[in-house]
This record gives C-alpha cells, sequence and structure tokens, in this order.
C-alpha cells in the first residue's frame, strides 16, 4: 500500500525523463564512441576516458576546481556562522537585515561577472585603483592570481549570505532553554558556542555544505565573463572545460569529461548526503 | 514505428554495446527492485559506518566499480580491463556480504 | 552586543558595495566611466535606462525571460507537490534512493547536458522556444522544489491527514482544503526559489535559445568582448535584472531563512 508513493513522483519523472534522463544516456553515448558528425559512430570502448584521464588540461581544471571548492567551503561557512550569530534575534531590524541578505542572492551569475569586469577594469576600476595605492598593479588580464582571487572572493561576496541564512534560521530553531542552562553551569561564551550551538547546527550547516558544494563545483558564467576562463587557463574551471569542448563538437571528449565530472559530483554529495540523513535523524527526531 | 524510432533517435547515438550497458544498468536496478519486493531487506549495520540495506550497498557497489575503472584508466590505460573489474566484483561481494 | 552590531553593519557596507556601484556606473555617461573614478556621478544621466526601455531587442529579451521562468515555475510546482508529498508521507520501494537520485539532478553541472538538450529539443521540435528552456531548467528546479516542499510537509503532522480522511474529506478535497493551506508557504517559498534559479541561469539559456526566445542574460552577455563595451548600458541591464528578483524577496521574507533551510529547521 505504501507503493502508492510510486503515483505520485510519475508527474516529476515524466519530467525529468526529458530534461534528465534522456540527455544523461546520451552523454554515457558520446563517451563510448567516436563520433564524426553526420557519420555513423564507432564504438570505442573506454578510450576516450583515457584520453580525458591523461589530457593535462583536463587533470589540471579538475584540481584547480577541488582547490576553489574547498577553499569557498573552508572561507564561506565560518563566515557564514559568524554573520548569523551577528544578526539580531528578534525586533524590527530581523526582516530588514534577511532580506538585504538575500538581494545578493538573486543576482544573475552574469550580473556578478560583469560587476566584476566593472570593478576590475585596467584603466579606472576601484580594485586596481585600490592596489595602486599600495604600489600593487592589479591586473586580471595579465596575473593568473589576481583573476583566480578576483572569482574566489567574487563567489565569497555572493553566496556567504545563503550561509549565513541557513544558519540564522538554524540558531533561531534553538530554544533560549539551552543558553540559559549553559549560563547557569558557568560555561564559556566559546564553550557555549562549541557544545550547545555547533552540535545544533550541524544539520543546517550540512545542507550549507552540500549546496555550496554543488554549486561551486558548477561554477561557470563568472569566470567566463571576467577573463573568459584565462589568463592561461587560471581560472578554467571544470565547467568552461567541458563546455568548451561541446561548443567545438569534440563530442566524445566531451562526454566522457562530463561523466567524469558527474561522477564526482555525485560521489561527494552521496558522503554528503548519508551524513545528512542519518545525523538529521538523530538531531531533529 | 521501428523506423520512426530510429530515424528520431539516432542523435544519441545508439550502438549496441552502448545499449547493452545501459541497458543491464537498468535491468540490475530492476533486479534489485523486484528481490526487494519479493524478500524485503532490512538495514544493517556492517563495516560500514552507517547502516546499509541492499540497495544502498548495491548502489555503493556500483559507485566503487566506476572509481576502480576510472583510476585504472587513468593510471594503466584500456588494456588490462580484466584487473579492474576482477577488482571491483570482488569488492562488490565483500561490501555485498559483510558491508 | 554594540560589537556584534558594528561588525553587521560592516559586513553589510561591503555586501552592499558592489551593487551600489554598479547602480553609480549605470547613472553615469560612458565618458565618465572611461574616463575617470569618481564615486557618485558627476553627470547623472537616465540615458542608459531610456535606451534600455525603448529599445526593442532588450524589452523583448525581457519578456522571453519572464515568459520561460513563470512557464518554469508552473511546471516544476505541478510535477513537485505530489512528490514531495510522498516523500514526506510514505517510505516507499527505493524511495531512499530516487530521492538521492532526484539530488544528483540538482546536482549536475549544466555543461555537461548542453548538448544533448539542444540536439533533443530539436528532434522534439521546440528548440528556440520558451516551453524548451523552461523544461531544460526543471532538471535543477523540480529537484530543488521537491526538497524544499518535503522539508515544509514533514513539519506538518501526519495526524492531520488521518483526522481529515477519517472525517470523511475525499483526498482531493482534503489536500485542496486542508493541507494545501497549511504548506502555502512552503509553496511561495519553492516557487521563489524555481524563480531565481531559473532566472541567472546562462549556460542552457544561451545554449538553447537563438532568437526568438533570447532571454536577457544571453543578451546581456552579447556586449562583453567586443571592443569599446558599453558599460553603463549593462550595468543598468543589470541592475534592472535584479528588480524582479527584489520584489519577490520582499513578499516571501518572513519564510526566506527558513526557505533556505529548506523547511527542515
Amino acid at each position: 500500500m505504501k507503493n502508492r508513493g510510486w503515483l505520485f513522483v510519475i508527474p516529476a519523472l515524466a519530467v525529468l525523463a526529458i530534461s534528465a534522463f534522456i540527455p544523461l544516456m546520451t552523454v554515457i553515448n558520446y563517451s563510448l564512441h567516436y563520433i564524426f558528425a553526420g557519420s555513423t559512430p564507432t564504438f570505442v570502448g573506454f578510450e576516450n576516458y583515457v584520453e580525458v584521464l591523461r589530457d593535462s588540461a583536463f587533470l589540471r581544471a579538475l584540481v584547480r576546481q577541488l582547490v576553489f571548492s574547498m577553499g569557498i567551503l573552508a572561507v564561506e561557512v565560518p563566515l557564514g556562522i559568524c554573520i548569523a550569530l551577528c544578526l539580531p534575534k528578534r525586533g524590527p531590524g530581523v526582516a530588514v537585515c534577511l532580506v538585504l541578505l538575500g538581494i545578493p542572492l538573486l543576482i544573475p551569475f552574469n550580473v556578478v561577472g560583469i560587476i566584476a569586469r566593472v570593478l576590475t577594469q585596467s584603466a579606472v576600476g576601484v580594485i586596481p585603483e585600490f592596489f595602486a595605492l599600495f604600489n600593487y598593479s592589479f591586473n586580471v588580464a595579465k596575473d593568473p592570481v589576481d583573476a583566480f582571487m578576483t572569482i574566489f572572493l567574487l563567489d565569497v561576496w555572493h553566496w556567504t549570505p545563503l550561509v549565513a541564512l541557513l544558519c540564522y534560521a538554524g540558531l533561531q530553531a534553538i530554544p533560549d532553554a539551552y543558553y540559559q542552562a549553559a549560563r547557569i553551569d558557568g560555561a564559556s561564551a566559546w564553550k557555549t558556542f562549541r557544545y550547545v550551538t555547533l552540535p545544533k547546527l550541524r544539520s543546517v550547516l550540512i545542507i550549507g555544505v552540500l549546496l555550496r558544494f554543488m554549486d561551486s563545483f558548477k561554477i561557470y558564467a563568472e569566470p567566463l565573463l571576467l577573463t573568459g576562463g584565462g589568463p592561461g587557463d587560471a581560472t578554467t574551471f571544470l565547467s568552461l572545460h567541458v563546455a568548451r569542448k561541446a561548443e567545438s563538437y569534440n563530442l566524445g571528449y566531451a562526454g566522457a569529461s562530463s561523466f567524469i565530472y558527474l561522477f564526482i559530483v555525485i560521489v561527494f554529495s552521496y558522503i554528503f548526503f548519508q551524513l545528512m540523513t542519518h545525523i538529521g535523524k538523530g538531531e531533529t527526531k | 514505428m521501428w523506423d520512426w524510432i530510429i530515424s528520431n533517435t539516432s542523435w544519441m547515438y545508439w550502438t549496441w554495446q552502448s545499449g547493452l550497458a545501459i541497458g543491464g544498468l537498468f535491468a540490475a536496478i530492476a533486479f534489485m527492485g523486484i528481490w526487494d519486493a519479493v524478500s524485503p531487506s532490512v538495514a544493517r549495520k556492517g563495516f560500514f559506518p552507517i547502516s546499509t540495506t541492499r540497495g544502498d550497498r548495491f548502489f555503493i557497489g556500483i559507485l566503487s566499480l566506476i572509481t576502480v575503472f576510472l583510476l585504472w584508466l587513468g593510471i594503466v590505460g584500456s588494456t588490462a580491463l580484466w584487473v579492474p573489474l576482477v577488482i571491483s566484483v570482488a569488492w562488490f561481494a565483500v561490501e555485498g556480504v559483510w558491508g | 552586543m554594540r560589537k556584534r552590531t558594528v561588525l553587521l553593519i560592516i559586513y553589510l557596507l561591503v555586501l552592499f558595495f558592489p551593487i551600489y556601484w554598479m547602480i553609480n556606473t549605470s547613472l553615469k555617461t560612458d565618458n565618465e566611466i572611461l574616463k575617470e573614478l569618481t564615486l557618485i556621478p558627476k553627470d547623472l544621466t537616465f540615458k542608459n535606462y531610456a535606451e534600455i526601455f525603448t529599445s526593442e531587442l532588450w524589452r523583448s529579451s525581457f519578456m522571453n525571460s519572464i515568459v520561460y521562468v513563470c512557464l518554469n515555475v508552473i511546471i516544476s510546482l505541478v510535477a513537485a507537490i505530489p512528490a514531495a508529498y510522498a516523500f514526506s508521507r510514505w517510505k516507499f520501494r527505493g524511495s531512499h534512493h530516487l530521492f538521492f537520485w532526484l539530488l544528483t539532478n540538482r546536482m549536475a553541472p549544466a555543461a555537461v547536458f548542453m548538448v544533448p538538450f539542444t540536439e533533443l529539443y530539436y528532434t522534439l521540435q521546440i528548440y528556440d522556444t520558451h516551453l524548451a528552456v523552461a523544461l531544460a531548467h526543471c532538471l535543477f528546479n523540480i529537484p530543488l522544489a521537491i526538497w524544499i516542499l518535503e522539508g515544509f510537509m514533514s513539519g506538518i503532522p501526519r495526524e492531520i491527514d488521518e483526522t481529515a480522511l477519517i472525517d470523511g474529506y475525499s483526498f482531493p478535497r482534503f489536500f485542496a482544503k486542508i493541507f494545501f493551506p497549511l504548506i502555502a508557504p512552503g509553496v511561495g517559498v519553492a516557487a521563489f526559489f524555481c524563480f531565481t534559479f531559473s532566472w541567472i541561469e546562462l549556460i542552457l539559456a544561451k545554449a538553447l535559445t537563438v532568437t526568438n526566445a533570447k532571454p536577457v542574460v544571453v543578451t546581456l552577455t552579447v556586449g562583453i568582448g567586443a571592443e569599446g563595451v558599453r558599460w553603463g548600458l549593462l550595468a543598468a541591464a543589470g541592475v534592472l535584472t535584479m528588480v524582479p528578483g527584489a520584489i519577490v524577496v520582499y513578499f516571501v521574507r518572513n519564510y526566506i531563512a527558513r526557505g533556505f533551510a529548506l523547511g527542515r529547521v
């Protein structure tokens, strides 16, 4: 009787069949064949995978992507918690702060890219002018580190509010009684945070980590607009690399690298998802 | 009917080999579903840090199979593919029984 | 307490500086943007906005975006509400794995699906229509909507369903009369998120449209890279793309924090 649940899922599955399932099968097919426009496909087994896995451009994009995503998590999560702790708990300021924090999240990715371009224009942008005060010539078009850091800080700017909002929602759910008990026990501010607040935040933090990991792994529009993945390949992240191959209709390569890309995301997310559901059970019910 | 299907799916580049691979995966999922209907699996705690049902272990097995193959293809190349196959089948059996 | 407020204000200032800068740029003349660095426009002009409102290209791009985004929100919600109900109420065979599979679609990088989508929608003869983009965006919006709604629905006690059914409500009547009003905030939040993510998505919108359904995010990127980029114009268009989101966020402000936590707090 419980299995009537499947009936309710059918509409979603029907739409996803078109928008997820068939494309995914096609990607797998691409990856297993040698495809030349118009001709019949030749089955080549795992040749495309070997090509991708031994392509240093792909491997560098992958490492860069992992460094980027891990860095994002390492910066955004602690920062988000700090901001959430600073937000007012009640009163008229709450709605204002929440709306203000929400606004950056609604800016289209490419508008973020445009903002970055405007801010870092070599002649009259604010950031180069600012660095010029310290006699440092900041140039995203020439210096790989500058370009990478710009994308990084841009993402921190754009998405830390998400983590902050999540943590704020988590903080609101902690009953005051916990803090009172901690105060009676004479716990220090740090100990209260470590043993009362943080464990209660764990389930929202995992959602935050999951969302930020998934989305930072997909980063595309910002580097594309800032420098087109350059200088050199300093900001060529995985999406950019794969999209470039797909746009040049190198379908075997694009398919194989897409599959590997997707697979890495799935493995990481499976781990986070297991943590989320199993911890969620212990914490909330 | 058949011609219509063929002509409208040509962009997906099916060959019998890839059909076999994807069809095999579907068959395995269907088999797991039927098996679970005939004798429902109970979650249990093995050497994995989480308690798993049969389906979970199957999924972890598939993930590790792909991982082993990708590592092999990246490090050794597409020669002697039976080695990763043996490794992953053995692992599949181990985690399926004791995982 | 004081220290926290000061930190918060500093953070908000940093947060809004880039947005302020874009508004600032959009109100300057092209000459001023390229010549010098000014914190407030010396020579205030609304020419950039006027150009957007009178240009057929920009007007139709904004309309295209709004049409496919709304279409996507409707499709996503219609598909997601029953599915979320099933996930929140029953643990059916394979539900755990199905839920994870849905989640993987939320993670799937759009670059991966670019070419198959193009081919598929050519075959279905809906390439370069609003429907194509709306369907493609379901890839990440349906899982997200299910995720959020499931969180909200799980917060509603199962006893309510049971009592209503015992009281002789038929299932559709129960759903429309009792259950739906209870989860209305959740539906609002889910709609808001679908709206946002569809509105800001670039890769698929770019790959699936040529002229008829070209959305504003694509129009925005076209000017980039060419010589003599019209920064003022782009900044003005960028400011305008933020407006719909800002309006929607105002309506869901009381639920936004909970929504970001996927209703799971």
